[in-house]
């Protein structure tokens, strides 16, 4: 019995310690379930705020692709470049004054000043400076020497964006 | 009377005889027994002479036995004292035998109060695996606590690169409506509503909401034809006042109402 009280004894001790070091196991587990409630807390408002930042991102994105886009056309309004995807068509010709009207306009991306193919079997036949744009209406000079003698222009005739040499670039 | 006296005497001395023998008989046995009684007595004071000589031999024999049992009863006493402190120690053992155990009871229900508190948290905590466990479980905060303090500061830089983003936006597409605005107004087209030839002005049926400004140049056109210029000296929103421009006039042309006004320079950008 004395080896078994001495056993007792060295193992409670042994407890003890532990307990000194744990502090009160049922203050300590309280803490613990506190704390474990603290972390799903938090994951939660991680999770929340990781959705947020994920669509405030999306939204970043979206504005600064939004503004590539706005800032890419009043680009190309300051230097006088019609939409590079423009397609549009001759609406009227005025051949003794030298000027057609297209079917569309500033709407569809037609910049004043700017260069546009008359284009016919994937040929270019024709030059046109634009020199006034609405809405929905355009009109064009036609440049000089762009049309080759016996050419004529015609109603329908499709009309594109020329591309714009750099000149600096160029040289 | 002589012989009455005799058989008194008769009597008498039939009486003494008998009583003589009878006397006779009591001293034979009072002799008789005196002599059995000093024979007991001899017999008796020769057993006590034995007795005696034996106790005398006994004697020593009964002291040393004396003796010997006063060390027996010593040694009983001391035995029972011994046992009587063997008996206290084992009480004493066994009441700590039943704290200690009580103890372990308690410790290991404060361990199940504190794995039915922690179920479904933690699994199979121990008092070894405790403390690690509620440390792990701090760092574990920490690290999330520090993760979405990060979190709300991209949140707070995202929220401002949007603001600055929309501010930025609304900047351009304010430029590009404008410009729309101003490129929509070049197919404006308006109708001179009443026309003072003497005083070379005109009114015309759209204003500032038509975008036309002081610095706007207007044709006249009539059918088709451009006949003449105005400008414009006063704008309200819905009418111009417009002076008439006489040196751009035909020869021998009249601006009336009901002719047409459109800008003579569409803007361009």
């Amino acid at each position: 019995m004395t080896a078994k009280i001495v056993a007792n004894k060295t193992k409670l001790e042994e407890i003890h310690e532990k307990v000194s070091k744990t502090g009160d196991l049922k203050a300590l587990a309280s803490r613990i379930r506190v704390t474990s409630a603290e972390i799903e807390e938090l994951d939660q408002s991680i999770a929340e705020v990781e959705a947020k930042l994920a669509n405030l991102a999306a939204q970043n994105t979206a504005a600064e692709t939004q503004i590539g886009n706005v800032k890419t056309n009043l680009e190309r309004y300051a230097t006088g470049q019609s939409l590079a995807s423009l397609k549009t068509s001759i609406r009227s010709i005025y051949s003794d004054w030298g000027f057609v009207t297209l079917a569309s306009g500033n709407n569809a991306g037609v910049m004043t000043n700017s260069t546009l193919n008359v284009v016919r079997n994937d040929k270019v036949v024709a030059k046109l400076l634009v020199t006034a744009v609405e809405s929905k209406i355009a009109s064009a000079t036609i440049v000089p020497d762009s049309l080759a003698a016996g050419d004529m222009l015609a109603i329908g005739d499709q009309v594109v964006a020329a591309v714009k040499v750099d000149k600096s670039a160029a040289n | 009377m002589k012989a009455v006296l005799y058989i008194v005497l008769i009597v008498v001395s039939g009486g003494a005889a008998v009583f003589s023998v009878m006397s006779s008989k009591k001293f034979d046995a009072a002799t008789e027994s005196r002599l059995e009684l000093v024979a007991t007595n001899k017999k008796v004071t020769e057993e006590a002479a034995a007795a005696d000589k034996k106790m005398k031999e006994e004697k020593p024999k009964l002291i040393a036995l004396g003796e010997k049992r006063e060390l027996l009863t010593q040694s009983v006493d001391a035995v029972k004292s011994s046992g009587k402190s063997l008996a206290t120690d084992l009480d004493k053992l066994k009441t700590e035998e039943e704290a200690q155990n009580e103890e372990f009871g308690q410790h290991e229900k404060s361990i199940a109060e504190m794995n039915s508190i922690l179920a479904g948290l933690v699994e199979d905590v121990s008092l070894d695996t405790l403390p690690q466990k509620a440390q792990q479980l701090q760092e574990d905060k920490k690290t999330k606590q520090a993760k979405f303090e990060e979190l709300e500061v991209l949140i707070g830089g995202a929220d401002k690169r949007l603001a600055t983003n929309q501010v930025e936006m609304d900047r351009l597409t304010k430029r590009v409506t404008d410009r729309n605005n101003r490129i929509k107004h070049n197919s404006v087209e308006a109708v001179v509503t009443a026309v003072d030839q003497d005083w070379g002005f005109l009114l015309i049926g759209a204003g500032s909401n038509s975008g036309f400004t002081t610095q706007t140049s207007l044709l006249v056109q009539r059918d088709g034809r451009m006949i003449g210029r105005v400008r414009p000296s006063a704008i309200e929103p819905a009418q111009t006042v417009a002076e008439i421009d006489r040196k751009a006039m035909a020869a021998g042309v009249r601006l009336l109402p009901g002719d047409h006004v459109i800008l003579a320079k569409p803007e361009a950008n």
